[in-house]
């Protein structure tokens, strides 16, 4: 079970004076059950590649695969496999509509043609799941939550459509601290028990190094890096930097005391685990390598 | 004595809920910020920190107390369209506050509006694209542009109305980390120039960078001072909900697990200095 790219490019405004390819020949494979991060700076080709993922645009050239079935094609099946792809982008509050929080959320299943009942349900487990009471939320108005609230309908409406990938593009931009833990831990959480395979879009290399099993970097339409987190953020500073992307602000100071001269281990998830790598270093007499 | 960019005096913006209740958004702010300072305002979601921006441009005016730009009251309707040219505000998102089809036009649409004759504008245009280093893409269309380059344009409308005050609210938390960066030095080099800037942000690396830093949470000022005041206040921050710079937090967790380090410490380099002279 995977998502897969196969020669993937796509180009905008074919034939016309702006044509411009965003994504050139493209090959990867998104497996059942990983934490994929994205990153890349504006105009990468990230947003792109995020939308022929879940079938938003069709590639000028190349194939998609969603489980083994071609989402290019205009098939029953094609459809089908497409419903297993859901996708959050960014600021998702804007796209509220709805009259009451429990409609707006209902809206994806039902038109999946599921029963009242079977609606409803996804609704409750939904709002459970973002942390959203249903008895005292259900019959508001979306319009008068805050914006950490509103996003989370927003996120539940696309987890009650059970999707087995889920792609959420920038979901933590402008939120505070707290409510960045508090989506991210409900994200983890769907991701640990339901076995959801998680694509996550962002500029925050925190989140993406905290969370994802699986980097990607895109540059100039083509992925220049893919591996692990870490070893990406310890030993490819440099192509990160040209692909005009930070490593992680801890990671970052880390990386600027061994240029001191000081021996710490910059393979580090969280601050916490940073703090314990300077101790360690100072603690192990190893302190300046000179 | 001169008169401060903004001055509030136990400034309160209530509204009701629901229920009926009164809530306090805004709650006792007594804040001064001179001219040409360069002041960042962190807060959680909800804390009051955009409520607060909105008054300076009487986007919003007080409930109760008293809001003055350039010692005009913005109760005061006379006032509004005067405070204007002196206030401008950047929203968070780049593409809701773009007006023309191309770059030039934008940037004169606020003169424009004022009635300025058409030669003063353009060199009002020129002079504005010029500060925030868009000059190139005058005859551009702003939906090719990059989002820091659309919140750069933003800046320089701002730069033709002849604005003294630029209030930001998030200007870069749509952007990648070259267009934040290419916003913040915008910023600084406006400042530089005299420029009052009042930035909300969530990005503890901007609010580091600014000569004063306010703090609000639950609708009042908790903390007001120089940001190496404010982020040695780790734990409290913490309890807020607030982040603080990552080489501030580092120090603060070594200080806990017996390091003896100094609570100055906010900066990679500031951090480095104290380990290197430990080991």
């Amino acid at each position: 079970m995977s998502i897969k790219l196969t020669n993937v490019t796509h180009t905008y405004g074919l034939g016309t004076p702006f044509e411009k390819t965003a994504l050139s020949d493209t090959n990867v494979e998104i497996h059942e059950g990983e934490f994929i991060g994205i990153i890349g700076h504006t105009g990468s080709g990230k947003s792109t590649l995020v939308q022929i993922l879940n079938g938003l645009i069709k590639p000028t050239s190349g194939s998609v695969t969603v489980d083994g079935t071609d989402i290019g094609k205009n098939t029953k099946e094609a459809l089908a496999v497409r419903h297993k792809v859901g996708m959050v982008f960014q600021y998702p509050e804007y796209q509220l509509f709805e009259e009451t929080i429990a409609r707006d959320i209902a809206f994806g299943p039902r038109n999946f043609g599921l029963s009242e009942t079977e609606v409803e349900d996804r609704v409750k487990e939904a709002m459970d799941f973002v942390g959203l009471d249903y008895d005292t939320y259900a019959n508001r108005s979306p319009f008068r939550l805050s914006g950490g609230q509103m996003r989370r309908v927003a996120i539940a409406g696309v987890i009650a459509i059970h999707p087995a990938y889920l792609i959420l593009d920038e979901p933590s931009a402008g939120l505070d601290p707290v409510g960045r833990r508090e989506i991210f831990s409900e994200i983890q959480r769907w991701h640990k028990e339901k076995g959801v395979t998680v694509i996550l879009v962002s500029h925050n290399m925190e989140d993406i190094s905290q969370m994802a099993s699986r980097l990607l970097v895109l540059s100039q339409g083509s992925i220049v890096l893919d591996g692990d987190p870490l070893s990406i953020f310890a030993q490819h500073g440099d192509e990160l930097q040209k692909a005009g992307v930070a490593v992680p602000p801890v990671n970052g100071v880390l990386q600027y005391l061994k240029g001191r001269g000081l021996a710490v281990d910059d393979r580090v998830r969280t601050v916490e685990q940073g703090a314990a790598a300077i101790y360690d270093c100072l603690k192990g007499g190893t302190g300046h390598a000179h | 004595m001169t008169i401060p960019m903004i001055k509030t005096d136990r400034l309160c913006h209530t509204y009701e809920d629901e229920d009926g209740k009164v809530v306090y958004a805004l709650k006792d702010i007594s804040l001064t910020v001179d001219k040409g300072e360069f002041v960042a305002i962190i807060g959680t979601n909800g804390s009051g920190k955009s409520t607060l921006a909105k008054h300076f441009n009487v986007l919003l005016t007080p409930t109760s107390g008293t809001c003055e730009v350039c010692g005009m009251r913005t109760d005061e309707a006379e006032n509004i369209w005067k405070i204007r040219q002196h206030v401008g505000m950047v929203f968070q998102n780049p593409d809701n506050q773009i007006v023309a089809a191309i770059v030039e036009e934008d940037v004169a649409f606020g003169p424009e509006n004022l009635g300025i004759p058409s030669d003063e504008i353009k060199s009002r245009v020129s002079d504005a694209l010029k500060r925030v280093n868009m000059t190139i893409y005058a005859k551009h269309g702003p939906h090719l542009l990059s989002g820091g380059q659309k919140q750069r344009i933003a800046i320089a409308g701002i730069l033709a109305m002849q604005c003294d005050c630029i209030v930001l609210d998030e200007p870069t938390a749509m952007l990648d980390p070259v267009g934040r960066k290419e916003v913040m030095d915008t910023l600084h080099q406006l400042n530089r120039e005299g420029i009052t800037v009042i930035i909300i942000t969530h990005f503890m690396e901007e609010a580091v960078q600014a000569e004063r830093v306010v703090v609000i949470d639950k609708a009042e000022v908790k903390m007001d001072g120089v940001p190496r005041h404010v982020f040695s206040k780790v734990k409290e921050l913490k309890d807020m909900g607030l982040d603080v710079p990552v080489a501030a937090e580092l120090a603060e967790r070594l200080r806990q697990k017996g390091i003896p380090l100094p609570a100055s410490i906010i900066t990679e380099k500031e951090l480095g200095d104290a380990l290197c002279q430990l080991s």
